[in-house]
């Protein structure tokens, strides 16, 4: 009895665990990297130093990473934890800096006429071992990253560079990838295809092959199997607790970096990283808590920013389903959407009502292409004043009952925590309030969620994605038929064409109203989705820190970040 | 007795096969993988190159079976699949410390503190110190550990800022997170400790001792407390378990590097040899447990037989 009752207990424990943790599950998905926005001009130059302040003699920076980076070799790891990381702790070719590419790891660089190769110029650098960067240790990145053996997720990224599907796809050898080592300081690499947004969507960062290999899997595990040769070095990983880097000596610009010493807390815990503001452990800190914001606000030695991410919420109509098969079904819901109230009543205002698809934060040819598009979804609403007509018309279309009190369909939420049961039961409420059918709510964790909609199990899901680069393209593709990331099932040759085509447009104006048409195509014609909102935050930092580089896309990192005036 | 032991162990060893492997089936039919809980939806060819990087590729059973050839060839639970290059059971050795560090602590100054409460509510029954201890119990018990972990975090650092706000490494990280921790378990324990003893109090042989001239102190000493502690003891257990593998709220809160947040995430993220490796770890602790508590049952109270022995058996058989 005794036997069976321990047997029993393990087993009801082993259960438990499982369920119990579902609980836990974030508000959003782990999608891209959330990042901000300013309306500071692209200079791609940091901001002149005010004469009048004298910087500090001790220069230290506390800020928080958002969760423990699973690893940082980068191979292996493509989350924006590592990302991060690496980025202050390697130099890339070139970095984002102020919202310009400028040559960072490379001097110059220069684009052969027919746009398909390019050939940069290194600059004298060295890792903190003492050994000298060469071009070497930058094609070995490239090369790694499309082997297949790596497995690296983000490889079909680099299938613009000569012949990488075919090496990724295991049938041509990595000798063939069109990357070359003209010497030391010189490397060329080739292109599949004209693809001017190169140098924004990919990361050309080094690697050491003799470090990788001494190392093998243990490689980017601990502090102590890198070697650094950006800004900084990772001098103490404390594994889920924070990441010290201390200034690179041997940085080619060393000159530029005034801090000593930048720390990365992480602290999973909203409250415990506001108290850590408050008191002073941290320098800067995004708030969401409406009650903490009316706190920070207060303080006079707090500054606050509030800034739009390159990242959308958005509804996903599953094109598949026969009842969402049909555009006026899935346009009287788009209509009715309660847009401004998500933003206010869900997120605090943080995040802007969307009326299109692509966030303002990207830009082409230098304006943003939100603003350029003119926002035709607006006029839509405007014209259609009654979405109830449209889902009747849409019902009578598809032979069913004319009554929407008949009509009933499934919103998809992913996340099981308590924000996300609030999001649902809103949109619930207001969607029958202005269409009066019925809607029923489902709710699971991401992964789960994901497979689902991803298996075509779904009506309409509530989806989040984030740009990880400069360039729309991205954005666009998830909704081509070869790609199909974003599960909508949409289906429109048109449409593919157009997305392939912008990738490889060389003229900016030209490229601007290819957005801007896709945008319509997705949003107004074919109402694949629902745009929701904008997401967006609101950054307080203490007075006394200067040089943040706070466009949406940098990756200047804490380069250029000094303190001046702390007490 | 060692007869006994080897037994239980021998059918630890069962559940611990058997847990395992429901947890391994269960955990690979949930939807999702390691590679959908991060990043979208990718080209066949990248993935298939993804899962064969991880051995994720292979038919289910021969997954199953490459674990346990792990286990007992190498002696090990696998690689992190969300943490590339990081074995299970260094997770598990290096960050079960941490959390035990700060758990056996806290159960320690819990057990002890409750036991103490628990005596002193009994033998004041219905005077202050009565409800002092219980007022105490009422609020250990009730103040969920989240509240009180913002409050002592507030008041502590950012008001009066004699402790760090997070962080690992002194003692004076430590002092907030056992605050918060000990609570509950001084609170649970004296309820427990204070009934008990009200029991044993009621007893003819206290009565005795009392009436041959027992000092009051030496009756509480030598034949209430080792008579009212069982039901503290049973309690053990359990919680020495749950210490290794941390406490999710107080690690995120405190940013401390141990078991606890690893465990919780493992699951959400899919990553499938952590989150066997951690069922291992934790279900053996558990079982671990429950035995230790039979066998101190037999230390603290030499009536408790815990292998009916053949003469007792024989008398039985006799009495019937």
């Amino acid at each position: 009895m005794k036997k069976l009752f321990c047997l029993l207990l393990a087993m009801l424990m082993a259960f438990g665990l499982l369920a119990a943790c579902s609980d836990g599950a974030e508000d959003t998905p782990p999608s891209g990297p959330q990042e901000e926005v300013d309306p500071t001009p692209q200079t791609g130059k940091p901001p002149e130093d005010p004469d009048t302040i004298e910087i500090d003699e001790v220069q230290y920076f506390n800020t928080t990473l958002g969760s423990e980076p699973p690893s940082l070799n980068e191979l292996l790891d493509t989350s924006v934890y590592c990302n991060t990381i690496i980025g202050n702790i390697v130099e890339p070719l070139v970095r984002n800096e102020y919202g310009a590419i400028v040559p960072a790891g490379c001097s110059e660089y220069e684009v052969s006429e027919d746009g398909l190769t390019y050939t940069f110029h290194l600059r004298e650098n060295y890792w903190n071992d003492g050994v000298q960067v060469t071009a070497e240790h930058y094609a070995y990145t490239i090369r790694m990253r499309l082997l297949p053996e790596t497995g690296y997720p983000y490889a079909a990224d680099m299938y613009v560079i000569k012949n990488g599907e075919a090496v990724n796809s295991g049938e041509m050898d990595v000798s063939e990838l069109g990357v070359k080592v003209i010497d030391d300081l010189t490397l060329e690499v080739s292109l599949e295809y004209v693809c001017p947004a190169l140098l924004s969507t990919i990361r050309f960062t080094p690697l050491r092959q003799d470090v990788v290999e001494k190392w093998g899997d243990r490689f980017g595990t601990e502090a102590e199997t890198l070697v650094c040769c950006g800004p900084f070095v990772l001098d103490e990983w404390v594994h889920n607790s924070s990441l010290t880097l201390v200034k690179n000596e041997s940085y080619w610009d060393a000159d530029t970096v005034k801090l000593q010493t930048a720390t990365y807390n992480i602290v999973l815990e909203e409250v415990a990283r506001y108290n850590m503001l408050d008191n002073g452990s941290l320098d800067t800190l995004d708030v969401s808590e409406q009650d903490y914001i009316d706190h920070f606000s207060a303080r006079e030695d707090l500054v606050s920013r509030k800034y739009t991410s390159a990242r959308h919420h958005t509804m996903g109509f599953n094109l598949s389903d026969d009842v969402f098969s049909n555009r006026s079904i899935r346009l009287a819901i788009s209509l009715a959407f309660p847009r401004e109230g998500t933003s206010t009543y869900i997120w605090g205002d943080l995040t802007t009502p969307a009326y299109g698809y692509l966030p303002p934060p990207m830009f082409e040819n230098n304006v943003s292409i939100r603003e350029a598009s003119g926002d035709p979804f607006k006029q839509m609403i405007e014209d259609n004043p009654d979405p109830q007509a449209i889902l009747i018309e849409g019902l009578k279309e598809l032979g069913l009952s004319e009554d929407p009190a008949d009509f009933e369909f499934e919103l998809y939420v992913s996340g099981t925590a308590a924000r996300s049961h609030t999001m649902g039961e809103y949109w619930q409420q207001e969607l029958q309030n202005a269409l009066g059918c019925t809607v029923t709510l489902r709710y699971d964790d991401w992964a789960i969620f994901y497979d689902n909609c991803l298996a075509g199990d779904f009506q309409m899901g509530y989806i989040s994605w984030g740009s990880p680069g400069a360039d729309a393209s991205y954005l666009f593709n998830l909704f081509t038929t070869s790609s199909g990331a974003y599960p909508a099932f949409y289906n429109n040759p048109e449409y593919d064409e157009l997305a392939l085509a912008v990738q490889q447009e060389i003229d900016p104006e030209k490229r601007l109203e290819m957005f801007i048409e896709l945008d319509n195509m997705l949003v107004c014609e074919d109402v694949v989705i629902c745009p929701c909102v904008y997401a967006g935050g609101l950054n307080f930092s203490y007075d006394y820190v200067y040089g943040v580089d706070t466009s949406t896309f940098s990756s200047a990192g804490l380069k250029y970040v000094y303190t001046a005036g702390r007490e | 007795m060692l007869i006994y032991i080897l037994k239980r162990i021998l059918y630890m060893a069962m559940v611990l096969f058997i847990v395992v492997s429901i947890t391994f089936f269960m955990i690979h039919n949930v939807p999702g993988d390691p590679l959908t809980s991060s990043v979208m939806n990718l080209p066949d060819q990248v993935k298939a190159n993804y899962y064969a990087r991880y051995g994720l590729d292979k038919p289910l059973f021969e997954q199953y079976l490459r674990f346990w050839k792990l286990l007992f060839t190498e002696g090990s639970l696998g690689e992190s699949i969300k943490y590339p290059g990081r074995l299970v059971e260094e997770f598990i050795l290096k960050y079960s410390g941490i959390s035990a560090r700060l758990g056996l602590i806290s159960v320690a100054i819990g057990f002890s503190v409750g036991i103490v409460f628990g005596i002193v509510a009994a033998i004041f029954k219905n005077k202050w110190p009565d409800y002092a201890v219980m007022l105490t119990a009422i609020a250990g018990i009730t103040i969920p550990v989240f509240v009180l972990a913002a409050v002592f975090q507030y008041f502590f650092t950012v008001k009066l800022q004699w402790f760090p706000t997070t962080g690992w490494g002194t003692v004076r990280h430590m002092v907030l997170p056992i605050a918060c921790m000990c609570l509950s378990p001084i609170a649970t324990y004296a309820r427990y400790m204070r009934s008990s003893v009200l029991d044993v109090l009621g007893q003819d042989y206290i009565l005795t001792a009392e009436s041959k001239g027992v000092s009051s102190f030496n009756v509480v000493r030598r034949h209430v407390f080792r008579n009212s502690v069982l039901p503290a003891i049973t309690l053990l257990g359990p919680s020495v378990a749950s210490v290794f593998t941390g406490s999710f709220v107080i690690e995120s809160m405190f940013a401390i590097p141990g078991l606890g947040t690893y465990f919780i995430r493992a699951i959400n993220e899919r990553d499938f040899t952590m989150v066997l490796g951690m069922n291992l770890f934790y279900c053996l602790l558990y079982i671990a447990s429950l035995l230790l508590v039979d066998i101190l049952y037999v230390v603290i109270d030499p009536r408790i037989r815990l292998a009916a022995s053949k003469d007792g058996r024989r008398k039985k058989a006799h009495a019937e």
